[in-house]
């Protein structure tokens, strides 16, 4: 039985019951498409954002670039960065400090990429939204191809040699040896689950408006567009389907969290899964503000290279996809 | 009262403009002499071996990392700070 039976039954009760909407009518499948679907994905959200939070007290990120720059892997090294990658949550606010920290620690330039790379590709918000939407094997997969593109985008950079193209004063940062102590880390584990709480609250509460336009316009879409509409399009266009998609997404980056509920509209309607796995990978993984942020520390052509990488990866990503789903 | 040495850390982004702007309204609350200092140099940051923005230290001691800190949590760092 689908674990979210019970919020099917309620959202059923309040549209055919409370609101007397006609069962078959595009207005009450809308309606009962979004109170489903709300439901599902805010407990979603709560549930892994809550991990996610309680992964991440435990491994900060000064943990995981000690252990990166103390071990030598032979390659496994970009896997276990692409793996940081995703449990840590990508802000914008820290890429920065982030990629001349790893610098400064010592960590090889495609090790950094990998993780920089992979970082805003998997996501806890993304991830939630995925297994709402989408179910555990589309996560999965989706999951996989992100690793595999910042590997291969991070093995891709180093083999290149770019490191002429990162700005001087980058390497010539010197950080002190001693541990840092922040205040607040040695607490009991009552009072971290309290504070995990509240960050996961705070998390959720955030997108939650971004969340609700974004289902609120696929449960339009859901009840109002004709099936296969998207598809009979999408097919005049061809193999120029997927970089079409992934162009489009660029500018849509701020609005991540709304556009995914969209997206699962939009491949009811006839949308390829891979040319929405695509779209959905450049929105969060392809930004032009945090291009502009990087250009602080890297020169030009690193940053074309890089975004030359990731994109062309996410393309060749939606072709596979398309062609063996 | 006590002079503390308030500093902020960060990018530049808006997360840590909206942190620095809230530990000065506090720190105006509680003593409107005490200065804060802005500081959007992140090699600073690096050097602390912090590598997440926007960082409160107070009296040289590390209060938070990568958190936007509400006015309550503030005023208790600073209120330990000048016990």
């Amino acid at each position: 039985m689908d674990i979210f039976y019970g919020f099917e039954l309620l959202a059923n009760y309040v549209t055919y019951n409370l609101l007397s909407l006609d069962a078959g009518t595009q207005i009450a499948d809308s309606v009962q498409f979004f109170i489903y679907d709300t439901l599902k994905i805010l407990t979603l959200l709560l549930v892994v954002t809550h991990f996610m939070s309680l992964l991440r007290y435990y491994l900060p990120i000064e943990k995981i670039r000690d252990f990166l720059a103390s071990h030598k892997f032979y390659g496994l090294d970009y896997f276990f960065a692409t793996v940081f990658g995703a449990i840590t949550p990508f802000c914008s606010c820290s890429s920065i400090p982030l990629f001349i920290g790893f610098i400064e620690a010592g960590i090889p330039l495609g090790v950094t990429f990998a993780f920089l790379i992979t970082s805003p590709l998997i996501n806890e918000i993304a991830l939630a939204l995925f297994v709402g939407m989408f179910g555990i094997k589309i996560t999965t997969i989706y999951v996989v191809a992100g690793i595999t593109i910042g590997m291969v985008g991070g093995f891709i950079i180093q083999k290149l040699h770019l490191e002429k193209y990162v700005e001087d004063f980058v390497w010539k940062v010197k950080s002190q040896d001693q541990e840092v102590e922040i205040e607040g880390y040695k607490i009991s584990f009552g009072k971290v689950l309290k504070l995990i709480s509240k960050e996961a609250f705070d998390i959720t509460k955030k997108i939650t408006p971004y969340v609700l336009v974004g289902i609120a316009i696929g449960a339009l879409i859901h009840g109002f567009v004709p099936e296969n509409f998207f598809g009979h399009y999408l097919q005049k266009a061809g193999w120029l389907g997927v970089p079409l998609a992934v162009l489009l997404a660029v500018p849509l980056y701020s609005n991540a969290s709304g556009v995914i509920p969209i997206i699962e509209s939009l491949v009811s309607k006839g949308v390829p899964i891979g040319t929405a796995l695509a779209f959905m990978m450049a929105v969060v993984g392809l930004s032009l503000p945090e291009a502009l942020i990087l250009k602080k520390v890297m020169k030009w052509q690193l940053l074309a290279i890089f975004f030359g990488i990731v994109t062309s990866g996410i393309i060749i990503i939606g072709y596979i996809f398309n062609i063996i789903l | 009262m006590k002079n503390l040495n308030i500093k902020v850390l960060g990018s530049g982004c808006p997360t840590c403009q909206a942190l620095y702007n809230r530990v000065s309204k506090v720190i105006k609350e509680i003593d409107p002499m005490q200065d804060v200092e802005y500081i959007t140099d992140v090699t600073k940051i690096v050097e602390l071996g912090i590598m997440s923005s926007p960082v409160l230290i107070i009296d040289g001691q590390v209060i938070s990392a990568s958190k936007k800190l509400s006015e309550d949590e503030i005023r208790e760092a600073i209120q330990s700070k000048i016990a």
